[in-house]
């Protein structure tokens, strides 16, 4: 079972889920950022040899995230693909997956890495710039002053914690918006300052605030 | 090896020998046994320390071949002349024109080798051209040896490589006569090395009659050093040259009253007496152990520099070679009074003018030491001198060891590394670059190196299958295309791409992504790691190239800068700096701390401390093992010191702190230095010897070690150097990123999670699992020491307070934890630790 953690967001109920993702009830929705489909077809294509797998593993855990929430639309927040190529292993591994989920809708929030998104038919609803969505703002990267609550992604937020090896992804909480960490497991990603910013830390099966309980 | 000498002594050396006597020099009875070695057709290793004249001992013997084949030349023409036919001209076979390879370790050592062979060739009047190809070399010197239009070529180990990546390199070292290794020392024991040995035998497939001659200092491991230079001659000769010199070491102790700190590594508490020194002395060498500590010791030279300010100096391996350049002429010439350098300055390159070397800090090995004392002016006869400037109150003990150490004449060795598939990956590209290979003649001639005499054919085998198909499961890899096995059964790389961005990344030197630095008007300083300057933002200051800077753009993998005005600047700090003590001297230490040498001023001085240590806690003595068990603020440590230089205590802290987590809850981090390993613990616990006993056990050391979850996090580091060296990771060029690679970012640690997950069984884990055994946990050294603790009694101290020994431990940084704590109550914890700094 991948753990949640209720928080509330612009006066919104939400759920950080412990794999990377963030679940509104309220629109039975599933938002997620950066998914980098094909990465390792790339690195294939340019004689750098990474073995098949991550893709549909991404594509597994997004499906064993939509099961246990019960959401009926997903929502990419940018960065969908990591760079074209029509013939790519990972686009038979995504048609299958989409065949089998018709009823799922599924919205892409254009990133910068998804200029080869509008010639691939992959089934799924293309928006671009930011998407109103009361009470919040989605859109790819992050900004400075946002109208609304801003959900967004490309940064791929990482934090590294005092006395626990590693940088583990992270959700970075502040006031004007709310950015997720890459959900593809197959990305860096940029350190964030711990200190002075509200995170919530997760490891894939675990989720954490890094605040003091009060 | 008399009946040697004294035919050598027979040997007609006539013509340099006069040319010996005109400059007035004697030829050494080591040189005239290489030059009739050489005449004989014989390749051998020379070992002899800096400054002894080996480069005209291995050059002799070219030059008299070339006198001779001149002179017999001119007698055929004046018969030809005589008998009234046409004289034959000189006809040069074009593409094999090179005769001699010249082969070095170090850029800087480029330069100077080029200007010795030039004066010699020119004394003699030979028609040779000289082309250095390093990474420094002009464009004209890199189109000569790339269309082998020269006859000597000075060349580093990586360019060399890359050269013979070039289909016509083979036919233009068809005429090769003579290949020299010079340092070989340097190259033998690390990665470097095993990829000339690769590319030794593939010249000696082109030109087998070539003679290859291995320049090296005195070492621990001579014949081996030899066997894996010269594997196809198994008893080549092993001349020696001069004895080692005598080394005189003098330790720069603080002025009385003055507190030593007992911990650190700057040293910056001692400038007052180093500049004193160093303006004693007309020019002086200061050696640092980093690039970091270089720059922060330049600077503060600097700031009370009594002299003018461009007579001081810094030299690095980050520098622009622009810079490096112009401070090395500045020693050459007498310009230059002070020079701040790191290793980049170890080697070979002799500077006459250099009247004394200081040592800042660890000397970490007995051979180094001996090597950068050599840099100072020889004066044959005379002893060595070196200054020693202990940046913390220990390594007084460590020059007290080293003496102790260098009189006995007792060196390390340098084991060269085995079997290391990622730089065979590396050279079989670079074959299939170099017109295509055929997979059996090449098992043959790789399996002729040393490195690879044990490789066997099921390894060799998923080698090709990671280059063909990218892995041993190959529908795991769909249209992956790297080097591609032709109907010929010929392996070649037909793309473009994938061939320029190998020849990009030729060599096993790695470094973290590495970032230009510039000026905005153009001028350029070298490069820092993309790490730190990822820190930066627009406005901030660092320090760089001796130069306060502050940063006012990054763009296309180039941090543009300005002067800064004023104030104060980050350092940046290079990955990789940080070398082990050898284990050699770190016996010489724990000896030396229980009461040998204590006659000597370092143990003098450091009779107070030693003092400190005996009340608080214990000196380690009697063949004890020392530990200590003591409560601070903020958590229950406990301190070990087998001395078995860093990377061992470390294997060691890692194995205590799994075997400490079977027997209770607890968050286990541990950090190690040259002494020893520290245990910290998040929870209280109790202790006692026999528990400490079975904690060093060296009972399943192996599978202990293997299933612990660490041993992946340190394969995951290791992974870094192997993924860039076998072509995993795309090169980081300074100042260009060719937009075919953007795509292509992605860190080691995440390739080798995606490896692991889905490819277990890749070759390449399989080498990071190899070398996290041999060289992070050095398995055979880690076992030898558990198998010493477990012989000797355990002294466990129970101490009130941190000892002068505990004290650097405790300010280490955390190299690794283990923890069977749920995760979510470790992040409350850094929470709190977070909330806690923040205020």
């Amino acid at each position: 079972m991948v753990d949640a953690l209720a928080v509330t967001i612009a006066g919104e109920p939400m759920q950080l889920l412990a794999d990377r993702a963030l679940h509104w009830p309220r629109e039975r929705a599933l938002m997620i950022a950066d998914l980098h489909l094909g990465k390792a077809d790339t690195f294939r294509s340019s004689g750098i040899a990474l073995p098949r797998g991550g893709t549909q593993h991404d594509l597994d855990r997004i499906a064993r995230l939509i099961a246990t929430t019960g959401a009926q639309q997903l929502v990419v927040l940018g960065d969908f693909l990591h760079a074209g190529g029509r013939e790519a292993h990972w686009r038979a591994c995504w048609e299958q997956w989409r065949r089998t989920r018709a009823a799922l809708r599924i919205v892409n929030i254009e990133g910068n890495h998804d200029r080869a998104l509008a010639q691939l038919d992959l089934d799924i609803e293309q928006r671009t710039g930011t998407v109103a969505l009361a009470p919040f703002e989605l859109a790819h990267a992050p900004s400075a002053r946002p109208r609304l609550h801003r959900i967004c992604g490309h940064v791929h937020p990482r934090a590294r914690l005092p006395g626990i090896a590693g940088r583990w992804p992270a959700f970075v909480l502040d006031t004007q918006q709310t950015i997720l960490p890459a959900f593809s497991a197959f990305t860096g990603g940029v350190d964030v300052d711990a200190r002075g910013r509200r995170l919530a830390v997760c490891n894939g099966e675990q989720v954490e605030l890094v605040e003091r309980p009060r | 090896m008399t009946r040697a000498l004294d035919a050598a002594a027979m040997f007609d050396d006539a013509p340099l020998a006069a040319w010996f006597a005109r400059q007035g020099w004697t030829p050494a009875p080591f040189q005239r046994e290489l030059w009739w070695r050489y005449a004989r057709g014989e390749s051998g290793l020379l070992h002899t320390p800096t400054g002894s004249g080996k480069t005209l001992a291995a050059f002799g013997g070219p030059l008299l071949e070339g006198v001779r084949e001149r002179a017999s030349a001119a007698t055929a023409s004046t018969r030809a002349a005589k008998n009234n036919a046409r004289a034959p001209r000189t006809v040069r076979a074009t593409g094999a024109q090179v005769r001699v390879l010249w082969i070095t370790p170090l850029r800087a050592l480029a330069t100077d080798t080029t200007r010795a062979l030039r004066s010699a060739i020119d004394a003699f009047e030979l028609p040779w051209t000289v082309a250095m190809r390093t990474g420094d070399a002009s464009a004209r010197d890199r189109r000569l040896a790339r269309d082998g239009r020269a006859e000597v070529i000075v060349i580093t180990p990586e360019s060399l490589a890359l050269l013979l990546s070039y289909p016509e390199s083979r036919a233009q070292f068809a005429g090769l006569r003579t290949i020299v290794v010079d340092e070989w020392h340097e190259l033998l024991g690390n990665k470097r090395g095993v990829l000339l040995q690769l590319n030794l035998a593939r010249l000696r497939a082109v030109a087998p009659t070539a003679r290859t001659w291995g320049l090296s200092a005195t070492l621990g491991n001579l014949e081996e050093a030899r066997d894996a230079l010269l594997p196809h001659q198994p008893h080549a000769a092993l001349v020696a040259g001069v004895a080692p010199r005598t080394l005189e070491l003098e330790t720069l102790l603080p002025s009385e009253g003055k507190r030593f700190p007992w911990a650190g590594h700057l040293g910056l508490v001692q400038l007052p007496g180093v500049l004193q020194r160093v303006t004693q002395a007309r020019t002086s060498v200061v050696f640092t152990n980093t690039r970091a500590q270089a720059e922060l010791w330049y600077q503060a030279l600097a700031s009370v520099w009594p002299d003018t300010p461009q007579t001081i100096a810094l030299h690095h391996g980050s520098l622009d070679p622009q810079l490096r350049a112009a401070a090395e002429q500045g020693l050459r010439d007498g310009s230059v009074r002070c020079v701040v350098a790191t290793s980049s300055l170890d080697l070979g390159v002799d500077f006459p003018a250099v009247d004394q070397v200081l040592q800042i800090g660890s000397p970490k090995g007995i051979a180094r030491l001996l090597q950068r004392s050599g840099r100072a002016r020889h004066r044959p006869g005379e002893a060595g001198h070196v200054l020693c400037v202990p940046t913390h109150v220990l390594e007084l003990a460590e020059y007290a060891g080293v003496r102790v150490a260098i009189a006995r004449n007792d060196i390390e060795s340098r084991p060269p590394p085995l079997g290391c598939v990622d730089v065979l990956a590396q050279h079989c590209v670079s074959c299939a670059l170099a017109g295509g290979f055929d997979a059996d003649a090449l098992f043959a001639e790789v399996r002729a190196t040393h490195a690879y005499a044990a490789l066997d054919a099921a390894t060799w085998q998923s080698v090709l299958d990671f280059l063909v198909h990218g892995g041993s499961v190959l529908e795991n890899y769909p249209e992956y295309r790297r080097v591609v096995r032709g109907d010929d059964g010929i392996y070649r790389v037909d793309d473009r791409k994938i061939a320029l961005r190998h020849r990009l990344s030729i060599g096993t030197i790695t470094s973290d992504g590495a970032v230009g630095v510039r000026f905005l008007k153009g001028a350029r300083l070298g490069s820092v790691e993309e790490n730190f300057v990822g820190r930066l933002r627009a406005g901030d200051r660092f320090q760089f190239a001796g130069r306060l800077l502050e940063l006012v753009r990054i763009e296309n993998m180039t941090a543009y800068v300005r002067l800064a005005k004023r104030g104060d600047g980050a350092v940046p700090r290079w990955q990789g700096g940080r070398m082990p003590l050898s284990s050699a001297l770190g016996r010489e230490v724990e000896q030396v701390l229980a009461g040998a040498a204590a006659a000597s001023p370092e143990m003098q001085a450091l009779t107070p401390v030693l003092d400190t240590q005996t009340r608080v806690s214990h000196l380690p003595r009697d063949g004890a093992l020392l530990a200590e068990f003591t409560h601070t603020r903020d958590g229950w440590y406990l301190f070990a010191y087998p001395f078995a230089g860093r990377t061992v205590n470390e294997g060691i802290a890692a194995l205590a702190s799994m075997r400490w987590g079977r027997r209770i809850t607890n968050t286990f981090s541990y950090a190690a230095n040259d002494y020893g390993f520290v245990i910290a613990l998040a929870r209280e616990t109790a202790l006692d010897e026999a528990m400490l006993r079975e904690l060093l056990s060296v009972e399943h050391v192996v599978d202990d070690l293997a299933c612990q979850v660490n041993l992946n996090e340190l394969a995951r580091r290791q992974f870094r150097e192997i993924a860039r060296v076998a072509g995993l990771l795309p090169p980081s060029l300074p100042g260009r990123a060719p937009r075919s690679m953007r795509q292509l970012q992605a860190s080691s640690g995440l390739l080798y999670d995606v490896l692991r997950r889905y490819d277990p069984g890749h070759v390449l884990l399989a080498q990071a699992e190899r070398e996290v055994f041999s060289q992070q946990l050095d398995l055979q050294a880690l076992t030898q020491t558990l198998r010493n603790c477990a012989a000797r009694r355990i002294d466990l101290q129970r101490t009130a307070s941190l000892t002068p020994l505990s004290f650097p431990l405790w300010a280490e940084r955390w190299r690794g934890e283990w923890s069977n704590e749920d995760w979510k109550v470790r992040v409350q914890r850094a929470a709190e630790r977070l909330e806690a700094q923040h205020g």
